[in-house]
């Protein structure tokens, strides 16, 4: 139960590093996010961030919004309205029919904004519809509503009518329908503030938008078993190499395998993972060299149509088939994976048997005459993988950190790359909801170590 | 402090070996065994081989990082011009914190070498000393930047950690008439220096090359490698980019003589060819070597701090205070660092103290839990006890009886510290989310051999065994001290 308070600090720490930025968020996505730079563009901008994260609040309060946007208990947001499905049917039907006027552009954007209207104004969203269909070809309802709507930023709605007049001047039908979509989607950011619909109870946890306007649930959803993938498989293959070239050191303790075994783990645990998966990008994936492995991805583009199996014959020939494509993918990222990890474990390895083969009990065995190879295998090398398993869990948070360059180098789309790309673009809810996951896997990653401690171990006990 | 820290690391190891001035001739086992635990350790690790040779290639490193902008500069570093007088182009490039760097070391090494009695105050003193010098040479041409909503200048902290560290190093040396002198002979020769320190303009990197050619210098020494790391410049090729090492970097008179091609006045080679915008890249690797070792030593040396702190009071206090440490502990272990960093990268202004502070705040947990197990172990210890019932005060029980005696596991961990801090720097400047763009550093000379479109194995090679040899150097000394302070190992050596 400790697990909680420790979940709420970590998301205090990441979320006041982010806050507490110089100039705060939304001062650097205006600066790179935008166009422009300078002038009317730029703050509207910068206004629709605020409005959209809250950003003009207090620190605090924002931090507060954000927990109870991600926690499964707190209070309904606007955000999160469910809708009925005429509701959806009506946005759906309005735009067909935005589009069909053409240049509006993206369809999210155009439903996005109608329920926004809906959810600011308090009203029917099937009346909203009706009332907004004809905005887009009458503007001085348009200008009226946002009169109506603008008592903070007078500038938008002067800077709008001028450019609206100046577009219909020039005669551009394409360029004034964008423009009134643009000027539409800011005011859905600025309008989507949260209104707490009804007190604080159950509900599903969201962790926000992309920019893009697509839940970041979603795009997690997506990335974090591919990560997991990469690394639940990097774990047998550190385990194999590690516990018996342990066993072997471990046995011949102070001998050449000892040292040289020694030696040769310490300098791979040396070797920057960025630089083997550079090198074997460089040298293995590259016609200059050996050309042997896929250079990105995790599976070929045509992968999704093959059959699991590879399959000989047929008219196409040999086809490798599904699972041998994955696995031919993965090679090389998760050699770079686990290389790191055989050191550390086998290490551990050496000196847990080491702790064991001269334990009274292993002495026993031998004096009654059970020959050394029986002595290692049946009595000692069970008791030494005891520290091993648990071991296991508290490698995984390392990995994690060591797959974010993985991905990157090897161009898989998992958490790392995820989060790199979010970092790049600046988008507020998908770092934050990209550190927070991350951060709740290693945390389970400690709790399972402990339950695994209690289980393995009857003498340690959590009371 | 920490300044102080990192070039006198690598020399403070080495004075154990050193007899004690004014100490009578005794047998080497007497000696050894009057040596505190510390000392006795560091004796073992310099014995060993695997130490010694991780030692020496952070010795070069730490060489690299405070003479890089002499070892590998565009300037002359000394020329005879044509009325005949002597000129130091370099100089004017030489950067505050340069300056600070270089004279620095040279009189810690001094301080060393002459064996001056109160050495780590002396120490102290002069890096505080240079720091303010800097500090006020920087004066001038600093602009205030908001730090965490405090609107605070670079320059006023540097100011306010130098005068810390003057004050540290004075209380030290109070009454001590060696150290006293010093200070006030040092003190108007570093101010003199900082005050004569001209403000760099836009920075020619063909000046030198140039004055040589037309005859304006009669006699000109270069660095060992004649190219700065922003140097652009091309003389001769149109296209510089990705030379392989080798390619000669020729010097043309600007002057026609006769009205023929322009007479190549002196060529150069590029020993380790060029990156993609043509840079020199051991210019880069030279320069690079500062900022690792920075990062890693800086980072390390916050994260040490916190850790020995927060573990200690928790040790000796447990109850409440080791509670709550406790929950600390969980919590910034359970961030992942690189996930954090990658946020940093994404709000904040590209900055290589942000990063080593932020590697440091996350990286204490370590030493925290290692310091608390020692003192939960120390405070039942005799010696404690006794110290706590004569009535010795808190501080001084905490930092003269327990401390030295438990902080052998943190050295340990903290020499792999440095090497891990070094990896995450060059992971980030790998990623593009380290230090600003065109700053040089490892990370990011290596990022260059990712999407070039072609191989160039000089780019994929040497930047990644320079992270590679730091790293390993660090992890081999950091296992020789674990050996060292192991006794199950020292026993069956």
């Amino acid at each position: 139960m400790l697990m909680i308070p420790t979940l709420i600090g970590v998301t205090a720490v990441i979320f006041f590093t982010m806050a507490l930025a110089p100039g705060g968020f939304q001062g650097e996505t205006a600066a790179e996010g935008g166009d422009r730079t300078e002038g009317v563009d730029a703050r509207i901008r910068r206004n629709y961030f605020n409005k959209r994260y809250g950003l003009d609040e207090p620190a605090v309060v924002q931090y507060l919004r954000w927990m109870n946007l991600i926690s499964p208990f707190g209070f309904k947001t606007s955000n999160d309205v469910e809708f009925t499905a005429e509701e959806r049917a009506a946005v759906g039907q309005l735009t067909a029919d935005a589009v069909e006027l053409g240049g509006i552009g993206d369809r999210r954007r155009v439903r996005d904004i109608i329920i926004a209207l809906a959810q600011y104004r308090d009203l029917d969203l099937l009346a909203t519809v009706e009332e907004t269909l004809p905005l887009f070809t009458d503007r001085d309802e348009l200008l009226a509503m946002f009169a109506r709507f603008d008592s903070d930023l007078p500038e938008s709605s002067e800077r709008f009518a001028t450019e609206l007049a100046d577009l219909e001047e020039r005669g551009n039908e394409a360029a004034i329908r964008s423009f009134l979509i643009f000027e539409l989607e800011l005011e859905s950011g600025r309008r989507a503030r949260v209104l707490f619909e009804r007190g604080p109870w159950f509900k599903m946890p969201s962790l926000g938008e992309t920019l893009g306007r697509e839940p970041v649930l979603d795009r997690i959803k997506r990335a974090v078993p591919v990560t997991l993938l990469l690394n639940v498989v990097s774990v047998p293959v550190i385990y194999l190499i590690a516990v018996l070239s342990g066993i072997y050191a471990g046995r011949s303790r102070g001998g050449k395998f000892d040292v040289l075994s020694g030696l040769f783990f310490i300098i791979l645990w040396s070797l920057p993972t960025v630089w083997v998966g550079v090198m074997m990008i460089n040298f293995l994936t590259n016609n200059q060299y050996i050309n042997w492995f896929p250079l990105a991805g995790l599976s070929s583009p045509e992968a999704a149509e093959w059959p699991m199996l590879p399959r000989w014959g047929g008219e196409e020939g040999f086809i490798p088939g599904w699972l041998l494509d994955r696995t031919w993918h993965m090679v090389l990222p998760v050699i770079c994976l686990s290389y790191g990890g055989f050191a550390v474990l086998s290490k551990l390895a050496r000196g847990s048997i080491l702790e064991n083969i001269s334990a009274d009990y292993a002495r026993t065995a031998r004096a009654k005459g059970v020959s050394d190879r029986d002595v290692l295998f049946r009595h000692v090398l069970k008791n030494s993988l005891l520290p091993l398993i648990t071991v296991f869990v508290s490698i995984l948070p390392a990995l994690f950190a060591g797959s974010v360059v993985v991905e990157r180098i090897f161009s898989i789309p998992g958490m790392g790359y995820m989060g790199i790309e979010a970092a790049f673009a600046k988008d507020r809810d998908l770092i934050l909801g990209t550190a927070l996951i991350a951060s709740i896997l290693s945390l389970s990653c400690f709790l399972l170590r402990d339950i695994l401690y209690a289980i393995v171990d009857p003498r340690v006990s959590y009371e | 402090m920490s300044d102080a820290k990192s070039p006198s690391s690598p020399a403070s190891k080495q004075t154990p070996s050193v007899p004690p001035p004014g100490a009578a001739p005794m047998d080497i086992a007497n000696r050894y065994a009057r040596r505190t635990y510390m000392a006795r350790i560091l004796l073992d690790v310099i014995g060993r081989p695997a130490a010694i040779v991780g030692l020496f290639w952070i010795a070069v490193m730490v060489f690299f990082a405070v003479f890089g902008p002499l070892v590998a500069t565009s300037h002359a570093l000394i020329a005879r011009t044509a009325d005949g007088s002597l000129v130091f182009p370099v100089w004017d490039y030489i950067t505050p914190v340069d300056f600070t760097l270089i004279f620095g070391s040279l009189a810690t090494l001094a301080i060393f070498l002459c064996k001056l009695t109160p050495r780590l105050a002396l120490v102290v003193a002069v890096w505080g000393l240079t720091t303010a010098a800097t500090a006020l040479a920087a004066w001038t041409k600093a602009e205030p930047r908001t730090i965490v909503g405090i609107g605070i200048s670079p320059v006023a902290v540097a100011v306010i950690l130098s005068v810390l560290a003057v004050a540290a190093g004075g209380y030290a040396t109070w009454g001590r008439r060696t150290a006293g002198g010093v200070l006030v002979v040092l003190l108007p020769v570093i101010l003199g220096f900082a005050a004569q320190k001209p403000s760099v303009g836009i920075e020619l990197f063909d000046s030198s090359r140039q004055r040589l050619a037309e005859g304006e210098f009669v006699w000109a020494r270069f660095a060992p490698v004649p190219f700065s790391p922003q140097d652009r410049m091309r003389d001769t090729r149109e296209d510089k980019r990705f030379q392989p090492p080798g390619t000669p970097h020729l010097v043309l008179s600007r002057v026609d003589t006769a009205g023929e091609e322009r007479a190549v006045i002196k060529e150069w080679s590029h020993i380790m060819g060029t990156d993609r915008n043509g840079h020199d890249l051991a210019s880069r690797l030279i320069h690079g070597s500062r900022v690792s070792l920075t990062i890693g030593f800086i980072a390390t040396g916050i994260a040490v701090v916190i850790g020995v702190v927060i573990g200690a009071l928790m040790g000796f206090f447990s109850g409440w205070v080791d509670l709550l440490g406790m929950r600390l502990v969980e919590i910034f272990g359970a961030i992942p660092v690189i996930y954090l960093l990658i946020l940093v990268a994404a709000v904040y202004d590209r900055n290589i103290y942000l990063m080593m502070v932020i590697i440091g705040l996350t990286g204490w947990v370590g030493y925290a839990t290692f310091i608390r197990a020692e003192f939960l172990k120390l405070r039942q210890v005799d010696y404690v006890q006794a110290a706590i019932a004569l009535g010795v005060p808190l501080r001084l029980v905490l930092m003269r009886h327990m401390l030295p005696n438990g902080i052998t596991p943190v050295l340990v961990s903290a020499s792999f510290g440095v090497a891990g801090a070094i990896l995450t720097e060059s992971t980030l400047s790998f990623l593009g989310l380290g230090l600003p763009p065109g700053e040089p550093s490892w990370g990011g000379a290596l990022n260059e051999a990712v999407g070039a479109g072609e191989v160039y194995p000089w780019i994929v090679i040497l930047p990644g065994t320079m992270i590679f040899l730091t790293v390993l150097a660090y992890n081999l000394v950091g296992e020789s001290l674990r050996d060292a302070i192991d006794p199950r190992t020292t026993r069956a050596a």
